[in-house]
């Protein structure tokens, strides 16, 4: 085979070969060899086909997907805050949305390349020019725009190119969305739709005044009962008998002997009963400046005039380079251990009242350091009342707290010891077993409330085993054992428990039928060329005539205004009429009398018209963007190749 | 397995091999480097007319806005004579179209808008100027060229082609082709369009009673 293929490479058929396998270098560049990494693509979007073969094509990876996801998620994180709830993402949809704007993206920067939408030196020259971020005076400064880039870390080169491949996009959208129109002619009938004002009338047939005459038998309730049976369900319910365990209701220790409280003073003398030393200073500083050795000399002059005699705050005043302290004599205020940096510290420590330190270096500068006052540590004496109270306070603390922890493990063992009882427990610890209310899953008052008791008493342990819980903190301080005092399991409620609420229910519902028999017969009626006040009248209800209705109007049920607008335009003087359901869930009978366009005489100099003219052009122009856009995809090749994955987002909570 | 005197044979075939067709070898490598850089410069070459046209347009528009319709006429003249191998050529006509068309010159307008549709390049393009010239149309008082140059459109401009049939059929006096035209409109509407509280106007105003008694 190879014999054969070298038996053939002679003449002009080589150079041929040579000449086609050139080719697709020129087109394909060497970029297409660089993808041989492991990132599975998504979708291919975009190609130009040379005999059967792609060229050019943009790879979307699951990688880049999964960025972009993640953004998006992100996104949708930030702006809904904490109205944010993963599980109102419908993963599927949104991968989807996601790729398909990814898409969207490419297919426009391929199209527009490919449209031949380009952009000279000159021009990009005049958008850099009109950027207000370069210029300076209100003039174009090279100086600024470099500088400007730096700030952002970009080069001139790549921020060009960026702009190179950016403006085309902008000037094809700018191309359709400039140049649209719409006529005068529809302008005018959008104006008159917008503000056409309908008169009307319309009679509500209320249920409430039907309920009264309807009578609904025990027939019919049993009927309603047997039959919707699902829908008269108790859900399972649970009382409980429980004890409790609770630290702030636990009585208060007895006094102990002086020679405890003495134990607990002597162990807490360092920490509770004593003040630390406390000094309090004034500085000097002085920074190093540009020359060390100088601000060295500078603060030795100082101190040496301090040394003579000199006034400390007045030279502070003067001389310190510490804003803060500066204007106060160089008062720092009161200065405990472990305050200051180290250095500063030590000097300060070492000084007797009134004394002045020698220039101490600290990473600020020179400090001259003047000890003004001084408080030595301080400890409270044991027969103190405060110091008295205070012990006192101390010792119930930690009692209720080993009592809490001892009667806690006390009441754990004899509940797991006694399943089947609390007796046991109760008699031990001397506590009062008490009972609940009954509660369903969804919770009651008190301890019930609390989802570990909920959880824990409809767990099988407790309704079916009929065993003790294990104790269940409320708090760090309070908790409780639980058992079954009274359960019951879901069931259906029985006819005479719902046999009330069914009858109201049928009662309803006949009522609205009546009322919707009455409501067609008067629409019956006003088509058949009554009025609607004649009509009403005959059926003993009020008609109601407001003020005519434009769409914007405010008041009123909004779903009667819909339902106006929907109807169709009276005809040969007669109104139109139709039956709605308002709001409230009553029926209505709607008379349309006119529509008039007059309120509406379109005004094509006022500003108002001028703008909702503007309006609609506008919403022209985008809507057939939108459209070209769409279109767009059509001349562009795309190929999804693999379902996208996006789970590193999806499981974050 | 090759032996030594197999090796030897195949050097001097190679050889040989060679210097038959060293010739045809390098005249293909230099036709391959020619069509490479011949390339090269014919996608230079179309850049820079992009390039010149892109600029040419960008100051036509600017004409306009300000407008100096009339400073604008020769630009887009050359625009169609000499760029006309790239998109700016139509796009001049397109803005042309619609300063000509806000300014009452409809026959202008329309003129322009013929040519683009002729020179379009692409569906999604022509589709549009499509839409336009039936809007010129039917201000023209020509509805029915209107409605015929509305037919088969590109599904992407769906909506847009309904809704402008609705409008020419209802002027016209078709209150029922303009009812189902609005129809399919708000059918092919995207639910989330700023345009469509308009179009929802429009057919509710044609509504007809659905029961008769």
């Amino acid at each position: 085979m190879l014999q054969t293929i070298r038996d053939r490479l002679t003449g002009p058929i080589v150079w041929v070969i040579i000449a086609l396998i050139s080719v697709p270098f020129a087109i394909w560049g060497i970029q297409s060899f660089q993808t041989g990494d492991n990132d599975p693509v998504v979708a291919t979007v975009g190609s130009t086909s040379v005999l059967g073969l792609h060229f050019g094509g943009v790879d979307i990876t699951q990688g880049q997907f999964r960025n972009e996801y993640e953004q998006y998620y992100r996104r949708l994180q930030t702006l809904q805050g904490e109205n944010f709830r993963a599980d109102s993402i419908d993963p599927v949809a949104t991968r989807d949305l996601v790729l398909k704007e990814m898409i969207a993206r490419i297919v426009l920067d391929q199209y527009t390349r490919k449209a031949g939408y380009r952009l000279d030196d000159a021009a990009l020259r005049e958008f850099l020019e009109t950027i207000p971020q370069f210029q300076d005076k209100g003039r174009f400064s090279a100086q600024r725009y470099r500088e400007m880039l730096t700030q952002n870390a970009m080069t001139p080169e790549s921020f060009e190119a960026m702009q190179r491949d950016r403006l085309p996009k902008e000037q094809l959208r700018e191309v359709v969305l400039d140049s649209a129109f719409v006529s005068a002619q529809e302008s005018r009938q959008a104006w008159q739709l917008a503000h056409q004002q309908r008169s009307y009338s319309y009679v509500a047939l209320p249920s409430a005044k039907y309920v009264g005459a309807v009578n609904v038998s025990d027939a019919q309730i049993k009927q309603e009962y047997e039959q919707n049976q699902s829908s008269y369900q108790a859900p399972e319910r649970i009382k409980l008998a429980y004890l409790e365990l609770d630290l702030s209701e636990f009585a208060p220790a007895a006094a102990p002997s002086a020679e405890i409280l003495k134990a607990i003073y002597e162990a807490q003398k360092g920490s509770a009963f004593s003040t630390p030393e406390e000094r309090r200073a004034s500085h000097i500083l002085i920074s190093f400046g540009a020359d060390k050795s100088a601000s060295k000399a500078k603060a030795q002059a100082l101190y040496d005039k301090l040394q003579q005699g000199a006034d400390f705050a007045e030279t502070a005043r003067q001389n310190s380079d510490d804003p803060g302290s500066k204007s106060k004599g160089g008062d720092l205020g009161w200065i405990k251990r472990g305050t200051l940096t180290p250095k500063f510290e030590a000097a300060l420590f070492d000084l007797k009242p009134g004394q002045i330190s020698e220039p101490v270096e600290t990473e600020f500068g020179w400090h001259l350091i003047k000890l003004t006052e001084f408080k030595p540590a301080k400890t409270a004496a044991f027969e103190d009342a405060d110091v008295q109270k205070q012990l006192l306070e101390i010792y119930r603390q930690k009692d209720a707290a080993q009592r809490f922890t001892d009667e806690s493990q006390q009441l754990e063992q004899l509940s797991f010891e006694n399943p089947n009882s609390l007796d046991a427990a109760a008699k031990a610890l001397n506590l009062t077993p008490k009972t609940t209310d009954w509660f369903t899953r969804s919770g009651g008052g008190g301890i019930t409330a609390n989802p570990a008791v909920i959880t824990a008493a409809f767990s099988r342990e407790i309704t079916q085993d009929d065993e003790n819980s294990k104790p269940i903190p409320i708090d760090p301080t309070h908790l409780v054992v639980v058992r079954k005092a009274e359960y019951e399991a879901p069931h259906t409620l029985a006819l005479a428990e719902v046999s009330d609420k069914i009858r109201d229910e049928l009662k309803l519902q006949a009522a609205k039928a009546k009322a919707a028999a009455d409501a067609d017969a008067l629409v019956a009626a006003v088509a058949g060329g009554q009025s609607l006040e004649a009509a009403a009248k005959a059926q003993n209800l009020a008609v109601v005539t407001p003020t005519p209705a434009k769409r914007d109007n405010k008041d009123g049920d909004k779903v009667l205004l819909d339902a106006l607008f929907k109807m169709p335009h009276p005809a040969n003087d007669k109104p139109s009429v139709g039956k709605v359901v308002l709001s409230t869930g009553d029926i209505a009978v709607l008379a349309l009398q006119s529509v008039s366009d007059d309120g509406a005489a379109p005004a094509p100099g006022t500003p108002d018209f001028k703008r909702d003219s503007t309006q609609l052009r506008d919403a022209q122009a985008g809507a057939e963007l939108q459209a070209f856009v769409t279109a767009m995809e059509k001349e562009i090749s795309v190929k999804r190749k693999a379902e996208p994955i996006a789970d590193k987002a999806e499981s974050t909570p | 397995m090759t032996t030594h005197f197999d090796d030897e044979a195949q050097l001097e075939q190679l050889q040989r091999w060679w210097k038959e067709n060293w010739q045809p070898l390098a005249s293909g490598l230099a036709l391959g480097l020619a069509a490479i850089f011949g390339w090269q410069a014919w996608t230079r070459h179309q850049d820079m007319q992009a390039g010149a046209a892109s600029h040419l347009f960008e100051d036509l528009r600017r004409a306009v806005d300000a407008g100096k319709f009339d400073e604008a006429v020769p630009m887009a003249a050359r625009l169609q004579q000499d760029f006309a191998g790239t998109p700016y050529a139509v796009d001049g006509q397109l803005k042309m179209a619609q300063a000509a068309f806000d300014d009452g010159k409809l026959d202008d307008a329309s003129a322009r808008l013929q040519w683009a549709e002729q020179n379009a390049k692409d569906d999604a393009m022509r589709s549009l100027v499509k839409l336009r010239l039936a809007r010129v149309l039917w201000q023209q008082a020509k509805p029915d060229d209107a409605l015929q140059l509305l037919n088969n459109a590109e599904p992407a401009y769906a909506p847009l082609v309904a809704e402008l049939r609705g409008d020419i059929l209802l002027a016209k006096g078709d209150r029922n082709g303009a009812r189902d035209a609005y129809a399919d409109a708000l059918k092919t509407l995207a639910a989330d369009s700023p345009a469509r509280d308009g179009l929802q106007y429009k057919f509710d105003d044609l509504a007809v009673a659905t029961v008769k008694s």
